[in-house]
């Protein structure tokens, strides 16, 4: 094959997952970026850089999980730079210690993904990121240990933990 | 044995309710299972808590795309292409453009294989770039048939997932009457061998044709039969799930009529917006109405599924009962004259779990082929959950066969 042709497909290549995978990408690093939108979209935009700096042959077979990696990376780095700045996430600690009421009664089915969204807000932001990793963007455990730093039963305990304490408070909720 | 006993904190349960455990962990498990019903009960309420996980999280929103494949193209990364590049900048937009441009030619342009000029394809990229734009006039149809279809470049498959269309841009939908089931042959024979079929050949629409359903008698004199069921969407309990199949009564291979036409039109009240499920590749205009006719022949039915999401309104108290109508225009063999058959599905609030068993059995079909497709994080649903529907469905022996496939889907070799 050809210098060209093999630029060519590459830019393809690159093309395609910028189209593909950039929403999953902006959402993910929105939520670690405490929804800071500007910085999500520097970093999505840093990550697609760094994928075409990339041996296409060496991301292909696992591009999503490879993206996502990068992505946490540079999210990492921004939050770092706060860190220096501001005490890293009082956000986060407020929001377990203070939650807000729950959702009321005699929820209709179409409230319901409201609801456990409210429920998941509630959790640990270290919980909250695997239940996305897993249940938004279908990662696997060992998918997840690898994005994440994280070893596979870390992550099982988290997703375990999380889920638990779902089925515990969707029990209690009153229909 | 007591040492053995599970407690509601072992992660194990969560992992096996999610069949993330290895075979050995997993029969381990299983033995424990045995000697204790509370933890299989434990199993069943965490399977239906992460399905609703996957369904809450599934609809939570995206944000707009604001990254532009050129932008990214055209940035100076030092690593790249060493020695190569005569114009940078200028390769980089260009191909980039180009690109793009095939994706949108291909789409767009199915059998004609002309190319645009520059100039043209530039807007066309920039259309697809700007999600303000998109709503306009015919931006349903390009985001259609981009999403549609499966963009086949630079030799790797994408297969996209399918994407909602709001009602307000588009009130009507048409599929096509007939669909192969040469992929279901293709996957079922991969799967046999113990390998995860490539993205690409996995066509959910063929799957779901590839099995037979019940019918209903046709009455006298009726040219064709329709079967409208709609139940809560399994992945999304928020969404609604209507299968919608036709049928030209007749005898077996009988050319019943000519230029026949489907279209279904949703009611605005009831539904917000709309998809056609697993038609991701074959058929670029399949979500939007306007296809040319097609003859149709006794016994080679259609079944097709649609997502429906409920309006941001609560419907009021006078609106229309019906979620959508069921149009098909065609003319009879030696009739030169069109006629018009017409069916309506009220909204009704049947659950899944309520469903016929044909609607189990296509909802696991389509579910275990977006599985398998990876693309459509939507549609996630635990393989031990589609086991069941599957289970409970399994009434002929091509279905059980399609059971056995799902059940011994698992470590699969790409």
């Amino acid at each position: 094959m050809t210098n060209d042709s093999q630029n060519h497909e590459k830019d393809a290549f690159i093309s395609v997952a910028v189209e593909r995978h950039q929403g999953a990408l902006l959402r993910y690093a929105a939520r670690l970026l405490h929804g800071d939108a500007d910085r999500a979209r520097d970093a999505v935009q840093d990550t697609f850089i760094r994928l075409m700096a990339q041996p296409r042959a060496e991301v292909e077979d696992h591009l999503v999980e490879w993206l996502f990696t990068v992505c946490r990376h540079r999210t990492l780095d921004f939050l770092r730079k706060d860190a220096r700045m501001t005490p890293l996430d009082p956000i986060a600690a407020e929001r377990v210690s203070n939650p807000e009421p729950l959702p009321g009664s005699g929820m209709e089915r179409r409230e319901t993904s409201a609801a456990i969204m409210a429920l998941i807000d509630r959790l640990p932001r270290n919980q909250q990121e695997v239940i996305r990793l897993k249940f938004q963007n279908g990662f696997s455990y060992k998918e997840i240990s690898r994005i994440t730093s994280l070893s596979v039963g870390n992550v099982g305990f988290l997703i375990h933990t999380a889920v638990t304490r779902l089925r515990r408070e969707l029990a209690t909720q009153p229909d | 044995m007591s040492t053995n006993r599970i407690s509601p904190d072992d992660p194990r349960l969560t992992a096996y309710a999610l069949d993330e455990l290895d075979p050995d962990e997993k029969k381990e498990l299983e033995r424990t299972l045995e000697s204790q019903p509370e933890a299989r009960a434990w199993i069943e309420e965490i399977r239906a808590v992460t399905n609703s996980l996957g369904s809450a999280l599934g609809s939570e929103s995206v944000p707009a795309d604001s990254i532009r494949a050129a932008e990214i193209l055209a940035s100076p990364v030092a690593s790249r292409r060493p020695g190569l590049l005569r114009f940078p900048y200028l390769y980089f937009v260009v191909s980039g453009l180009a690109a793009a441009c095939f994706a949108v030619l291909l789409a767009i342009h199915d059998r004609d294989h002309a190319a645009l000029p520059q100039a043209q394809s530039k807007d066309v990229l920039a259309e697809m770039n700007r999600p303000s734009t998109f709503k306009k006039a015919a931006a349903p149809m390009v985001s259609g048939l981009l999403a549609n279809r499966a963009i086949q470049l630079g030799g790797a498959e994408f297969a996209a997932r399918d994407s909602f269309f709001p009602v307000a841009d588009a009130g009507t939908s048409t599929f096509p009457l007939h669909v192969g089931r040469e992929s279901y042959d293709a996957v079922r024979r991969t799967l046999m061998a113990g390998r995860r079929p490539p993205r690409a050949a996995v066509q959910v629409a063929e799957m779901i044709n590839a099995f037979s359903y019940s019918w209903p008698e046709p009455k006298a004199g009726e040219a064709f039969v329709s079967v409208l069921e709609e139940s809560s969407a399994p992945w999304n309990p928020a969404h609604r799930l209507v299968r919608v199949g036709l049928r030209a009564t007749g005898p077996e291979g009988l050319h019943v009529a000519d230029d026949a036409r489907v279209q279904v039109t949703f009611n605005p009240k009831r539904v917000g917006a709309w998809r056609l499920i697993g038609f991701n590749r074959d058929r670029p205009a399949a979500g939007v109405a306007g296809s040319a006719g097609e003859p149709m022949f006794g016994g080679a039915p259609v079944t097709v599924l649609y997502e429906l999401v409920p309006p941001v309104a609560v419907p009021d108290r006078d609106a229309a009962p019906e979620l959508l109508t069921l149009e098909l225009r065609y003319r009879l063999s030696g009739d030169d004259s069109e006629s018009l058959a017409a069916w309506s599905l009220p909204a009704a609030e049947t659950r899944f779990a309520d469903s016929s068993a044909d609607m189990k059995f296509i909802a696991a079909v389509a579910a275990f082929g977006i599985g398998l497709q990876g693309t459509d994080p939507t549609i996630s649903i635990a393989r031990p959950t589609l086991i069941t529907w599957a289970d409970q469905s399994a009434t002929s022996p091509e279905r059980a066969e399609f059971l056995d496939l799902v059940r011994g889907a698992e470590n699969l070799r790409r």
